[in-house]
């Protein structure tokens, strides 16, 4: 039997809150069993890649999961099964290999073997693995970037007919530091390596703060183009955090900080500038300058968020209904699973009342709840 | 007398209970209390996120106390659902006759588990599911969530 999370039983409403949230992440991010399935599909891949008939046999490579997969923010879509991204590095560097040529190469091979024939499909940068009922793998073939140097790698990208730069190790980096920012009570947690898959009471508020942030993005732009894209606001959630150890606080605070810089940007006169944690050079919102609506549309909707998110904050009993309205169905059975939670503790006589009629962890000081069965008139 | 040897615990009288219950609830207060009936009323929070309920214990000994929420009124679900584990009159029903006698403290009894409805009466209204379980398996709110 699990036991009950403490911080439901307090008696402090933001702690509860924030083990709702923790819930509410839960039923987003991927589950552990398709976790564990994902990282033997891409050890899968690994194993099919250096056997024979393989073109890069022999070569040094490796394959890491990078994105949400890697920072622990997975979030289920609205409609179909989760997307995963993953990079198959070869130690080689970029300028001794024709990007458009490794892409092909990689795509042909898997094409052409026996497992991968019809699950594979070949996008812009990347090959996809479609896992009916289960996730899209996006594998992206990538050389190492010895000039930049560090983890930087170059990837094909068949729209530029060229390489793109990227650095999703560094990103990853970043990103788990920014999470531990000015705390040391939860460095215990942040020791785990991110790619391991995350219980969501073991993550971090920023990582929680992203998924949130995610999940609104999804439900408010519904699928319109316009929605800004996850790396846009995994950066500026982790830019504008400022440590707070508090899921709830940490939206609060980024909403806050995010609205405040497009705001000071406005008075400008000029667009926000959300530069890529991991190669401060690129530009990561470049695409507004082209697109005036998609930057229009993103001011709006975190207006939109961080007014709603306040009322949701201070609105007492209702606060359920309108995280409802922010985060959608995941939050009714977050609320459905914290009273089981609870009942299970109940069931075991780990609960009590205090004189206030509170329900707590069972102590000297409150009364134990004894057990009864709830009756009533058929 | 013999009849003595199997009678281990007595009832407990009214002003045991109103004692108890005032001890342990200090926001309780028994607005009548006359012969062996007793009216109690106080607030109630189940939890930090809860409402805060005002309640009625009626209390007759030996009988089932009679539980009913003053304030706020207690809301039916959208669609006119009746509300789960009352009797007729929106009274609560907190336990069966088998869990509950006159030799139990309300306070340590009756009250504890008021609490509990009072919470899985939350849930189950942003959720349409009680989670408290109990008896009438086949109503709706007892199904499994999905």
């Amino acid at each position: 039997m699990t036991s009950p999370s403490p911080a439901f039983f307090t008696e402090d409403s933001r702690s509860q809150l924030d083990d709702l949230l923790m819930l509410v992440c839960e039923e987003l991010q991927l589950a552990r069993s398709r976790h564990q399935l994902a990282v033997q599909r891409y050890e899968s891949v690994s194993r099919v890649l250096e056997g024979d008939g393989s073109p890069f046999k022999g070569m040094g490579f490796c394959i890491y999961p990078q994105g949400s997969m890697a920072l622990g923010t997975t979030v289920r879509p609205l409609e179909g099964p989760h997307d995963l991204d993953f990079v198959f590095e070869l130690e080689v560097s970029h300028y001794l290999v024709d990007p458009m040529r490794l892409l092909m190469e990689f795509y042909g091979f898997l094409k052409g073997h026996g497992v991968y024939k019809d699950l594979v499909s070949l996008k812009n940068r990347c090959v996809r693995l479609s896992y009916a009922n289960e996730f899209y793998m996006d594998v992206l073939p990538a050389c190492k970037d010895y000039a930049l140097g560090g983890t930087c790698i170059q990837v094909p990208d068949r729209k530029l007919a060229g390489w793109s730069p990227s650095n999703p190790k560094g990103f990853a980096r970043w990103f788990r530091a920014a999470s531990v920012s000015s705390r040391g009570l939860l460095l215990e947690k942040a020791a785990e390596p991110v790619p391991r898959q995350q219980e969501a009471e073991d993550k971090l508020p920023l990582q929680l703060t992203v998924q949130l942030m995610k999940r609104w993005r999804d439900l408010y732009y519904n699928g319109v183009e316009l929605a800004p894209i996850s790396i846009v606001l995994t950066s500026l959630a982790g830019r504008t955090y400022g440590g707070e150890e508090s899921t709830s606080v940490t939206l609060s605070a980024v909403l806050d900080r995010i609205v405040s810089a497009i705001h000071a940007a406005d008075l400008r006169g000029e667009r926000l500038v959300i530069t890529n944690p991991s190669n401060e050079l690129e530009d990561l919102s470049e695409r507004w300058d082209n697109n005036p609506e998609a930057y229009e549309a993103f001011k709006t909707g975190m207006r939109w968020f961080h007014q709603a998110w306040q009322r949701t904050l201070n609105a007492g009993r209702e606060t359920n209904r309108l995280l409802q309205h922010l985060f959608g169905e995941p939050v009714q059975r977050a609320v459905v699973k914290q009273a089981q939670r609870l009942q299970e503790a109940r069931r075991s006589s780990q609960l009590g009342v205090r004189p206030t009629g509170t329900i707590a962890l069972a102590a000297p000081s409150v009364v134990s709840i004894r057990p009864n069965t709830f009756h009533g008139a058929a | 007398m013999a009849r003595h040897r199997y009678i281990r615990q007595k009832w407990l009288t009214i002003s045991q209970q109103d004692w108890l219950v005032r001890a342990r609830y200090p926001q309780f207060r028994s607005t009548s209390n006359r012969g062996n009936r007793i009216v109690w009323t106080g607030d109630l929070q189940p939890t930090a996120r809860s409402a805060c309920y005002r309640v009625e214990i009626t209390y007759v000994v030996p009988r089932r106390p009679e539980i009913r929420v003053l304030e706020p009124e207690l809301h039916k679900r959208e669609g006119g659902e009746r509300l789960p584990h009352v009797f007729p009159g929106d009274l609560l029903c907190v336990h069966e006759a088998c869990d509950w006698n006159a030799t139990m403290m309300i306070a340590a009894t009756i009250i504890p588990w008021l609490c509990s409805w009072l919470y899985f009466y939350e849930v189950w209204l942003d959720t349409g599911y009680w989670e408290g379980e109990g008896t009438h398996p086949e109503w709706r709110e007892h199904k499994p969530a999905a």
